[in-house]
């Protein structure tokens, strides 16, 4: 019954000082949408990366040179064509064994012009990485890759926007200012994998690719397991096979798996420093209503004294002020919540970066914010408690 | 919940007993006016000590109080030498010297005495804001010294009313509603605080400003609404701070004929602490302070020397 005649007067101190009570909310307000649209977009990129990982494919090693982590610097690639033939006799077969050399370039025909990820490729990347072609069109063969044929095979949106709805296979595409290839084949549309546009991708022949680009190594190398169980197995073969040849140079051969863990953790971490960045703007929140609850209670000496004269004894006071500084967090809490969730969706729905609510931020978020007030709120509301009925009546 | 409605409740004798207790006004007031006008009161009260007033006191308070209780004597307050000493830089103020009074169950007495005489102190001491330094002061039979400040605050609520000369209304809350903040305290329901509050303020004349903001209400007006607050919890004492000094003269007397009527009507007794003699001499009683200690007390009621005639 008391405690809902606080909840009354702490309400109706609150309306009295409308003004104030908002601006003390604003901070609360603020740092409560923060975490809520940060965690939102932590939570989602995760999810996005883990999706594409797992698009994938499964059963694929990926070697790369130097020691695999996120964050850490490129190693450049010594691996080279030649390591094909030579980890396809350590593993038995080569025709599972892709590599890759990645470059950006222009891409133009006739008036049509676009900036596109050119991936030089050879012939096995299309049955490693499970990638569909149009009916019509066909994928880089080994005599393409064999004798260095200026031919191409583009990703749907290439496709889309050079040459609109006309087929595009037979005709010429200029890459990287002038070098002209032949359209042999056209992907069908797979989205997005890894944070790269799939689709706006063109394979030609790798050994095209480096002369192209002037370089003689590849960037990585994949290889497709039979089974998930010769998994380990191929990746300590192909590590030792390419340590023994490179002495001296690192290599990391790395799973679906262990890619989904690391980006997995390394996401997390970012999510939980973002939230760890907004959270620190709702603590300065917490200051500002521990403030200007100081200020009420200094305010209204008079009314406390009045009331401890009529009886109210110290927990009533005290009651009084920490349910008015609770009320004032949670009611911040609760317009953050919503600011933040309306944010993550309208941000998810405009923009490419994802944001995806997971039921424990806004939770985590009301709790804190109610928590911010207790703990705020007690300093404020015991020196209202404490305060003598005596000097607090003859105060003016 | 139990207890929402006004009506009669076996647990609960206060609210029958008000009810007797409003039953016997018109007598009471007629005999109070008639003891002024023959300009005895005061000595013929004094005279007849605990005979027949307090008989009829003890009537209604016996009816007041749940039968078990603890405090059947016709002592509201009873302070023994009770001293007062402040600690100001470090340097000891006594602002009461010892002071020994008895104010009895329905009395009407004034405290009375310059600025800087400790009359605010006294009364500070007699609305158990404050405990005395030295001294015993029973306060409703207990004893204010050795209750914690919880079971002060508790006493305030259940014995005493506050009349205070600034008249301390909470501001942008309605008259009920102010009235009806003692009963918060009480625990009573918001219902029934409703319905005592509309109550005391019907009594002290205010039936058609219940929903009215101190703001809206002239000076007098407030100071009755204050008294309504006083008088809601059915208190032994109603303590006055100075309750006509920020009004004019008029609406003074109405404030104080008020209080004389309410003492009279509900045998709620009223300390008056003032400096003016005018508003002193209205009071059966007159308890001289000065320099932290009685100077004249008019009428000790109990007959119990306080120091008369010093």
């Amino acid at each position: 019954m008391r405690y809902r005649e606080a909840l009354r007067v702490a309400l109706e101190a609150l309306r009295v000082n409308r003004l104030r009570s908002a601006l003390t909310m604003f901070g609360v307000v603020v740092g409560v949408a923060a975490v809520v649209v940060l965690v939102a977009i932590g939570s989602g990129a995760r999810n996005l990366v883990e999706q594409e990982i797992e698009g994938l494919g499964s059963n694929i090693v990926f070697v790369v040179p130097g020691q695999f982590s996120f964050g850490a610097a490129p190693t450049v690639s010594r691996m080279t064509l030649e390591d094909i033939g030579y980890l396809g006799r350590v593993v038995g077969d080569e025709r599972n064994i892709a590599v890759t050399l990645n470059s950006g370039e222009t891409v133009r025909a006739g008036k049509s012009q676009m900036f596109a990820s050119v991936v030089g490729a050879n012939e096995n990347v299309r049955n490693v990485f499970d990638r569909p072609l149009r009916a019509g069109g066909r994928y880089l063969t080994r005599t393409d890759v064999e004798t260095r044929r200026r031919v191409v095979v583009l990703g749907s949106e290439v496709a889309q926007k050079i040459f609109g709805d006309v087929d595009p296979v037979g005709r010429q595409v200029a890459i990287a200012g002038g070098a002209r290839f032949r359209v042999v084949g056209v992907f069908e549309e797979i989205g997005q994998t890894f944070g790269q546009a799939r689709d706006s991708e063109l394979h030609i022949p790798v050994t095209t690719a480096q002369r192209l680009f002037g370089v003689n190594h590849v960037d990585f190398l994949a290889l497709r397991a039979s089974s998930a169980d010769d998994i380990p197995r191929l990746q300590t073969q192909v590590v030792d096979a390419l340590q023994r040849k490179y002495p001296g140079e690192q290599f990391s051969a790395v799973t679906q798996t262990q890619l989904l863990g690391t980006i997995g953790t390394v996401l997390g971490a970012l999510t939980g420093v973002l939230a760890a960045i907004a959270a620190i703007s709702l603590l300065v929140g917490g200051v500002g209503v521990s403030n200007i609850m100081l200020v009420s209670v200094r305010e209204r000496t008079r009314e406390i004294g009045l009331r401890k004269a009529l009886g109210a004894r110290q927990r009533d006071v005290v009651s009084q002020f920490l349910i008015e500084a609770v009320l004032l967090t949670t009611l911040g809490g609760v317009i953050g919540i919503g600011l933040g969730v309306g944010a993550a969706v309208a941000i998810a729905a405009v923009s490419p970066v994802p944001a995806a609510i997971v039921w424990w931020s806004p939770a985590l978020a009301f709790t804190v914010s109610v928590a911010v007030g207790v703990f705020f709120g007690v300093v404020p509301a015991r020196r209202a408690g404490r305060l003598d009925p005596v000097i607090a009546l003859r105060s003016e | 919940m139990a207890g929402t409605t006004p009506a009669p409740d076996p647990a609960r004798p206060e609210p029958q007993s008000r009810r007797a207790g409003q039953s016997e006004p018109p007598s009471g007031a007629r005999q109070i006016d008639r003891e002024r006008a023959d300009g005895g009161w005061t000595e013929e009260r004094a005279e007849r000590g605990t005979s027949e007033h307090a008989t009829r006191e003890a009537a209604i308070f016996e009816a007041r109080e749940p039968p078990s209780g603890a405090r059947q004597t016709n002592t509201a307050i009873d302070a023994e030498d009770v001293t007062r000493t402040y600690r100001m830089d470090g340097v000891a103020v006594s602002a009461l010297r010892g002071v020994s009074l008895r104010i009895g169950r329905g009395e009407f007495a004034a405290i009375l005495g310059p600025s800087g005489s400790g009359k605010s102190t006294l009364m500070h001491l007699l609305g158990c804001l404050d405990r005395p330094t030295t001294g015993v002061l029973r306060v409703g039979g207990r004893e204010v010294s050795k209750l914690s400040d919880t079971e002060l605050a508790e006493l305030r609520n259940n014995t005493i009313g506050f009349v205070f000369q600034s008249f301390h209304l909470l501001a942008r809350t309605s008259a009920r509603e102010n009235v009806g903040l003692p009963l918060v305290y009480q625990g009573v329901p918001r219902k029934e605080r409703r319905a005592r509050a509309t109550e005391a303020l019907a009594a002290v004349g205010l039936s058609h400003r219940l929903d009215h903001r101190p703001s809206q209400l002239s000076g007098g007006e407030q100071q009755r609404v204050a008294i309504a607050r006083a008088l809601v919890g059915e208190p032994q004492v109603v303590l006055a701070d100075e309750p006509t000094g920020n009004l004019d003269t008029r609406t003074g007397n109405e404030v104080m004929e008020l209080l004389e009527r309410l003492n009279a009507e509900h045998g709620v007794a009223v300390v008056l602490v003032t400096h003016e003699p005018d508003i002193a001499d209205r009071a059966a009683r007159q308890i001289h302070i000065r320099d932290g200690l009685i100077e004249r007390d008019t009428g000790a009621l109990t007959g119990r020397d306080t120091g008369e005639g010093t």
